[in-house]
């Protein structure tokens, strides 16, 4: 292997060329998103006007009538899908056939709520998972190494909305170790709205009571939702610490001498962690994903819930707007893990 | 290292026929052993699910929500059904959906990605654009709505899982095909004068397809839990079609009843674990090199 | 931590390797990688040893480290500073790793850390042997880095290694190794990944090391023409054992051993001169 002289290019900083081309493409995904759902509600439906108006509403010709002028559904369909992206710029998402209400005030409500849930679950399963997955390949091939290798794949087996019934059931009906429902004490008056998450606000507002409280009703479904995670995440990290662990550098590493901690946690993870982050990533997005399955079960007021509810009234436009930000929040966070990216590999931010 | 001569082209005849060789390999390991002996017993419970069941899984015949007994070893549901019947029932839809379904999405994305890696331009960038949609949102959250959008029923949740999960292979198979479409073998062939058919299907695609069918094997795994998913909201299989997954719904609404979701779930567990386990190991066997592709999909 | 400091001139110890032997396997199926090495690495010379891949050369300066395979048995004594090194405890061991005994690797785009800047990797084991503060073992990187030669020694502390040229870059890693002033360096094919107009200085470097530091330097390389250009002694290792030994003018100008002959027949030049390192080149671009 020859090293080569690499140079930057002159003129902009590549960083921020770097940082551009990610953002350009993240705006062509957030509109293609767009795309699907315009597509999926206004056309795939047999009929989008009753999808739109439900069932009893579109029974009524004059409503329908007036629906169709109103909705634009007589002009052509690039005409359509600007008017659909106007609306969807002034945050109207459409209105719930189910409940009558605006998605879109609906979503805002939900969504901090399931915010909370997959922040703590991700926390949960980048401690254990990763751990794990140091563990098992710094014990490479040996037993330990087998148990955290079966474990990760029940992890990855487990129907999360099999196991919420059944945590549910377990620690909050049978032993009453965990509340079982909500996101406060019945009797808890919520912290005063900042961001939304209870924990964040509780503790800006100095109600520890209250944090403690937030905390305690988490345990049980971000501990679920984070099984699936785990799993990914201990098997991801263990391949990619054993490809590290392989490396020239830390080989060099351990011929100057370095303590086996500073070893790995300085030169293995680092040399590790965008694979890390990358997985962390997805393993966020299945969360996302897990939340529509696990918050019914614990009546956790969110967009999973909200999703639930949606789909087994079959409400379109509430599915939509949940899919809708789901895409987006999801595209954001690639992009974030994009740019995560440039600051921890420097070779990044040069190319 | 201080290798320093470079090492000797190796025989692709015999790359291949190694790459081959180490399936029988990978499926020594136990977890290989147990997974392949828990699917097959799966598959003849399914196979013979009307013989061997206590009872009519749609018949309403019993008293409501009893708990297992000698006389109905999982219980009853709200309904009265036998549990036990409509878990081996339920078999059928829950495991072999998931499994034409798997077949269907690697036949549709390795074609896809065949065809993006192979020709690349226009082709490459319009299928793989697409793919890159359908990556952007995280997998159920599309199914759900695309299910939504069609209806619920479970000719249209299959249509939903093959929308969101051709891509993966799409991926897989074109970034390895992209590699091998250089390799001095294929361009000899090519200048030889294959045809580029003769060329994708004679010399690529049975160079490619070790790490292909690994992931299929890893995703029939995430297929099962995805149709249960879907079932599960009320996308996928409607009453009172046996389900693992709408049984486990039922549950929902009785769960101090927890044998109604508990025993759908642990089938759904341990087959899915099954073809987990079946396809982590035959993951280990694969060649390095293609190793890669695998490694990051549908862990 | 060490008791020697970090600014002592390291002019003392060598190392001597008595009778060493690496197996990996048991039994029959035991595959002997070093079959009874003797060989003494002075302070103040640089001992060539030479052997194509796989003679176990790169082994014998693994192993010296103790970084053999994990899997590997180790006979013989490997004697330095009195004490036999394979037979101390790890955290001995790694309090000379580095301290006492540095290695310098053959690629060094991969043996140095791409998402770590240099002053960060070359500070670290200065500070954990010696218990330094931050200021004191950047300053001392510094001045380690103008010992070596590597322009712009202050702002390369804050770059990164891709930021460097193959050649700067090994200068880097050179001094990376002989921060902590060590008594004994362990050159592992130090120019082979190198572009051919670089070699000669690095070579160069090395060599004023050895005579300015009074290093004791084992110099690993295939390349007997860098061998010949660059050691006081050579020994020549082929399938785990040394086959020849002796001063450089009569290894290359009258070997005894048919095998060595061989290898030295194989060089593209007539081999009969040892060349000078310091002739023409004035050092490597950056």
């Amino acid at each position: 292997m020859k090293a080569e002289k690499r140079s930057a290019p002159a003129g902009i900083p590549p960083l921020a060329r770097y940082l551009a081309i990610r953002l350009g493409v993240t705006a062509l995904l957030m509109l293609g998103v767009t795309l699907v759902t315009f597509i999926l509600t206004n056309l795939v439906p047999a009929d989008p006007v009753q999808a739109a108006l439900g069932e009893q509403a579109a029974a009524n010709p004059e409503i329908v009538a007036q629906f169709r002028e109103n909705a634009g559904l007589d002009k052509p369909l690039p005409v359509q899908y600007f008017t659909y992206l106007g609306h969807l710029f002034q945050g109207d998402l459409g209105t719930s056939t189910q409940t009558r209400t605006s998605v879109a005030t609906e979503l805002g409500k939900a969504f901090p709520a399931t915010i909370e849930l997959a922040v703590g679950a991700i926390l949960i399963s980048a401690i254990i998972g990763i751990g794990l997955g140091l563990w098992a390949a710094l014990r490479q091939r040996t037993f330990i190494d087998q148990i955290i290798r079966v474990v990760s794949l029940i992890g990855l087996s487990v129907p999360a909305f099999w196991m919420a019934l059944l945590v549910y059931f377990i620690f909050f009906f049978q032993l009453k170790l965990f509340p079982g429902s909500g996101r406060l004490d019945p009797a808890a008056i919520a912290p005063p709205h900042v961001t939304g998450l209870y924990t964040v606000d509780s503790l800006l507002a100095g109600q520890w009571a209250t944090f403690g409280d937030a905390v305690y009703h988490l345990v049980l479904p971000a501990s679920v939702l984070a099984l699936y995670t785990i799993g990914l995440l201990t098997r991801f990290s263990r391949s990619a610490i054993l490809e590290v662990l392989d490396a020239d550098y830390v080989r060099g590493a351990r011929a100057k001498g370095l303590t086996g901690r500073t070893v790995v946690l300085k030169y293995v993870l680092r040399g590790a962690l965008v694979p890390i982050i990358t997985v962390l990533g997805i393993a966020f997005g299945s969360l996302l994903s897990g939340t529509v399955l696990v918050e019914k079960v614990y009546s956790w007021h969110g967009l999973g819930e909200y999703a639930f509810s949606s789909a087994t009234k079959l409400d379109l436009p509430a599915i939509m707007g949940v899919g809708l930000v789901v895409g987006i929040v999801y595209i954001s966070l690639n992009f974030i893990v994009d740019i995560a990216y440039g600051f921890i590999d420097p070779r990044v931010r040069a190319a | 290292m201080s290798q320093t001569t470079a090492p000797a082209q190796p025989d692709v005849l015999a790359v291949a026929a190694r790459r081959r060789m180490r399936f029988p390999a990978a499926l020594r390991n136990p977890l290989a052993v147990t997974g392949t002996a828990i699917i097959v017993i799966w598959l003849l419970l399914a196979l013979f699910a009307p013989m061997i069941s206590p009872a009519d899984p749609l018949a309403q015949d019993f008293d409501r929500l009893q708990p297992p007994s000698a006389a109905h070893l999982f219980g009853t549901d709200q309904l009265g059904r036998d549990v036990l019947s409509r878990v081996l029932d339920g078999a059928r839809v829950s495991i072999i959906l998931p499994l034409l379904l798997v077949v269907s999405s690697l036949f549709v994305g390795t074609i896809a990605g065949s065809i993006a890696g192979y020709f690349g331009k226009v082709a490459d960038e319009v299928i793989m654009r697409i793919a890159d949609l359908v990556f952007a949102f995280p997998t159920i959250i599309l199914a759900m709505v695309i299910a939504a959008s069609l209806g619920p029923s479970l000719t249209n949740a299959v249509i939903a899982m093959l929308i969101v999960s051709w891509p993966a292979y799409a991926r897989v198979t074109r970034s390895l095909v992209v590699v091998a479409s250089r390799s001095e073998y294929v361009v000899a062939g090519r200048l030889l004068g294959n045809s580029p058919f003769t060329s994708l299907g004679k010399d690529i695609l049975p160079n490619i397809i070790a790490p292909v069918v690994v992931l299929a094997t890893l995703d029939v795994g995430t297929a099962i839990l995805l149709l249960a998913g879907l079932s599960f909201l009320g996308l996928g299989a409607v009453p009172p079609t046996p389900d693992w997954g709408a049984m486990v719904s039922d549950g929902v609404q009785n769960f101090s009843s927890w044998w109604i979701s508990v025993f759908p779930g642990l089938a759904i567990l341990t087959v899915v674990l099954a073809f987990n386990f079946l396809g982590d190991a035959l993951r280990d066997g694969l060649d390095p090199r293609t190793a890669d592709a695998v490694k990051g999909r549908a862990l | 931590m060490s008791a020697i400091p970090a600014s002592q001139p390291a002019a003392s110890g060598g190392l001597s390797i008595r009778d060493l032997t690496l197996s990996i396997g048991r039994g029959d199926k035991a595959k002997h990688i070093l079959r009874g090495i003797s060989l003494d690495i002075p302070a103040g010379r640089i001992t060539g040893l030479a052997g194509e891949s796989g003679s176990g050369k790169t082994m014998t300066g693994m192993t010296v480290l103790g970084l053999q395979p994990a899997q590997a048995t180790v006979g013989g004594v490997i004697e330095f500073d009195g004490r036999n090194l394979h037979e101390l405890p790890t955290k001995k061991l790694n309090s000379l790793r580095g301290n006492d005994i540095a290695m310098v690797f053959q690629d060094p785009t991969s043996s140095l850390h791409p998402m770590l800047s240099i002053g960060s990797q070359l500070t670290d084991h200065l500070r954990q042997h010696t218990g330094m503060s931050r200021r004191e073992a950047l300053e001392r990187a510094r001045v380690v880095l103008e010992q070596v030669k590597v322009p712009d020694p202050a702002g390369a502390l804050k770059k990164y290694p891709h930021q460097f040229s193959g050649g700067q870059l090994q200068r880097v890693a050179i001094a990376s190794a002989i921060m902590c002033s060590p008594s004994v360096l362990i050159a592992d094919e130090p120019t082979t990944a190198l572009d051919v107009t670089v070699q000669a200085g690095i070579l160069r470097l090395l060599r004023e090391l050895c005579d300015d530091l009074g290093l004791a330097i084992l110099l690993v390389t295939h390349d007997l023409g860098v061998m010949s250009a660059l050691a006081d002694t050579i020994a020549v290792m082929r399938e785990g054992e040394i086959v020849e030994h002796g001063d450089r003018f009569q290894v290359i100008t009258a070997p005894r051993d048919p095998y060595t002959k061989a290898l030295i027949d194989a060089l593209p030049h007539d081999g009969s001169a040892p060349t000078s390192p310091d002739s023409t080149s004035t050092g490597d671009a950056s």
